[in-house]
């Protein structure tokens, strides 16, 4: 199963990647797909998607456009729209 | 006056309110000059230091020739030039957690242009202790984020930003085009929650991206811990018990 992932532009900045379709194993949540794009794109971007060393990030996280809260309960189904996103301000 | 559901009603609705607009950068300018031009009546335009060259790509409300004065006071003067019947009042201030409920508390609304996490999360705490609406915006590169924040009825900001981002830095990449664009919607959400019309973004986040022609619209939901805005909240329960 495939999950459609969307980042948006200052997580882009740090991937070089604005979206993507992500193969995933049934039964992967949130906090799990965002661990395996981390491992898949690397730094810097590893640490705003797991929160490094401090545990918290500016990440934040919608499915199908329903921000979620609780990433390791929410189970992701295929054709899913993932929006990884983070708070800008001004301008 | 046209315009379905706004008409004479609305434009006088309009010609009654104040909103407060802080600040009046790339962002904040489109903001002021449309609410000017659709006769807010009385408009705070909030805004520190002096006007610099690097001003000029996206400060619509600026010229070469005030580049070293006041901003808000060069910001008042070219809105009174657009409209001359409404009243605008030019505040050399940024928002801080000290003048925050002087200035929220003084307008019907809140358009928040700010750069800075720590100002946001001033107006916004201020916004929601005072039942002020307030229309909060910010961008980033070629993206856009808006959304309606209505005190005891939608999330607040802090549901989604307790502290600061650690990450947000004061400078980032910018086009006026980009904040022009975000700004000419949040003036027109501003438009909709002061006259009584038209669907809002209460509750919803709209991000867009012009450089991929993105656009999400994310429904927001409140966090129950709150420290800002579960007050309002439960307020808002008792009231309507």
């Amino acid at each position: 199963m495939t999950v459609h992932v969307d980042y948006s532009a200052p997580l882009a900045a740090l991937c070089g990647v604005t979206q993507e379709d992500k193969p995933i194993e049934s039964g992967t949540t949130v906090e799990g797909l965002l661990a395996e794009l981390a491992i898949r794109h690397g730094e810097p971007l590893a640490e705003v998607l797991t929160g490094g060393p401090s545990g918290v990030s500016p990440l934040l996280v919608s499915v199908n456009g329903e921000m979620v809260l609780d990433r390791a309960a929410h189970t992701l189904q295929s054709g899913d729209l993932v929006l990884l996103f983070a708070g800008i301000s001004g301008g | 006056m046209w315009v379905e559901g706004f008409g004479a009603e609305g434009q006088q609705r309009l010609k009654n309110a104040s909103v407060l607009v802080s600040r009046v950068g790339g962002l904040g300018s489109p903001v002021a000059m449309e609410l000017a031009a659709a006769g807010v009546g009385r408009i705070v335009l909030a805004h520190a230091g002096n006007a610099k060259p690097s001003d000029l790509n996206r400060q619509l409300l600026l010229t070469e020739a005030t580049v070293g004065a006041p901003r808000a006071e060069a910001y008042r003067r070219r809105l009174a030039e657009l409209n001359s019947a409404i009243e605008i009042e030019a505040v050399g201030e940024n928002v801080t957690p000290e003048n925050a409920e002087r200035l929220v508390g003084g307008v019907d609304l809140v358009v928040d242009c700010a750069p800075l996490f720590e100002e946001r999360l001033a107006m916004n705490a201020a916004a929601v202790k005072l039942g002020k609406p307030m229309i909060e915006c910010g961008m980033f590169d070629l993206e856009a984020q808006l959304t309606t924040i209505l005190p005891g009825q939608t999330p607040c900001l802090a549901c989604r930003h307790p502290n600061p981002p650690a990450w947000w830095k004061r400078e980032f990449p910018v086009f006026g085009a980009v904040s022009g664009s975000l700004g000419c919607l949040a003036a027109m959400e501003a438009i909709k929650v002061l006259a009584g019309f038209g669907e809002l973004l209460a509750g919803r986040l709209l991000i867009y991206n012009l450089r991929t022609w993105q656009f999400h619209t994310v429904t927001l939901p409140r966090r129950q811990d709150c420290e800002v805005c579960s007050i309002a909240a439960s307020r808002n329960r008792v009231g309507s018990a």
